[in-house]
């Protein structure tokens, strides 16, 4: 039982190890790993191959119930999507099959979750209060840790060949013959 | 305490935990020369158990069933991560409202983007 709990919760840390490494820092600059360690962490959670604990059984049945519909939608969600006419160009084969699939995910929501009652989901509910309040007190925490740096000085101004260098970078991006 | 308001406190304590444990792990795997996460760590640690605390305290001498603190927080994570599984449908069908919009909207005539294609 040890393994299959271990397995699990190494699922649930490589899966925010791999979203918290997907979204940090600039976009031309993300840990190229995140990929890979979130997919294995999906597996982890996935592959039955050890008997679990109870809370362990409690989480992979409810991932087994969660993961069909999720992960359908979401697909939906990503073809509607791209085809909206967000970008003035609307896709009809993408639009059209995205709301298609999450017309499916709609009808695997309810295979695999009607044993859930609307009272286990109002319950539910009042774990926002939870995540709330975890929120808004980090959020003071880092308010207050902020707060705490002294600020520095102004920034010298640019030398001669910095000015240069910008002005070249600029005419460069917007096209302007520097000639 | 009857047994829907346990297991609500149960759900508010287990989202609190989920959050902070997924805050702490998010400030340690991003950590980089500019942040300053000592104070936030230390805090966020102190009221997880705390929220364990809570718990132990409520269920007196029932909490002689969990092998453990670790148990118990296994116990409260996966909890945490149930309920949020549970009420993601909620935010599914909510967000349904901003795709259909976004859909069926019609844009705006771009000359700039007209004078592209004609390029």
């Amino acid at each position: 039982m040890i393994e299959g709990s271990v397995q699990i919760w190494l699922g649930f840390f490589l899966i925010l190890l791999g979203t918290f490494w997907g979204r940090m820092g600039p976009a031309f600059l993300r840990n190229r790993y995140y990929a890979p360690i979130l997919i294995l962490g999906l597996f982890c959670l996935v592959i039955d191959i050890y008997e679990l604990d109870e809370q362990g059984s409690i989480l992979r049945n409810a991932i087994n119930d969660f993961l069909p519909w999720f992960s359908v939608g979401f697909l939906g969600y990503y073809l509607v999507l791209i085809g909206a006419p967000t970008y003035w160009k609307t896709r009809f084969p993408q639009l059209i099959s995205g709301w298609l699939i999450i017309f499916i995910s709609f009808y695997l929501y309810v295979k695999y979750n009607n044993h859930i009652s609307i009272s286990d989901v109002f319950i539910s509910f009042t774990s926002i209060i939870g995540i709330l309040i975890s929120l808004i007190f980090f959020m003071f925490l880092v308010r207050f840790v902020e707060n705490r740096i002294p600020s520095e000085d102004p920034a010298p101004e640019l030398t001669d060949s910095e000015k240069e260098f910008v002005r070249r970078i600029i005419s460069k991006n917007i096209g302007v013959d520097e000639e | 305490m009857n047994d829907i308001m346990m297991q609500i406190l149960y759900s508010i304590i287990g989202g609190f935990i989920l959050t902070n444990i997924s805050l702490i792990i998010f400030q340690v795997v991003s950590y980089h020369p500019y942040s300053r996460p000592v104070i936030p760590l230390l805090f966020q640690s102190i009221t997880v158990l705390f929220g364990l605390a809570i718990i132990i305290i409520l269920e007196g001498d029932d909490f002689s069933n969990f092998s453990g603190i670790g148990n118990l927080l296994q116990i409260l994570l996966a909890q945490g991560i149930v309920d949020v599984m549970r009420i993601l449908p909620v935010f599914y069908v909510l967000m349904l409202y901003y795709l259909f919009r976004a859909s069926i909207r019609t844009m705006p005539d771009a000359p700039l983007l007209e004078l592209l294609d004609t390029e």
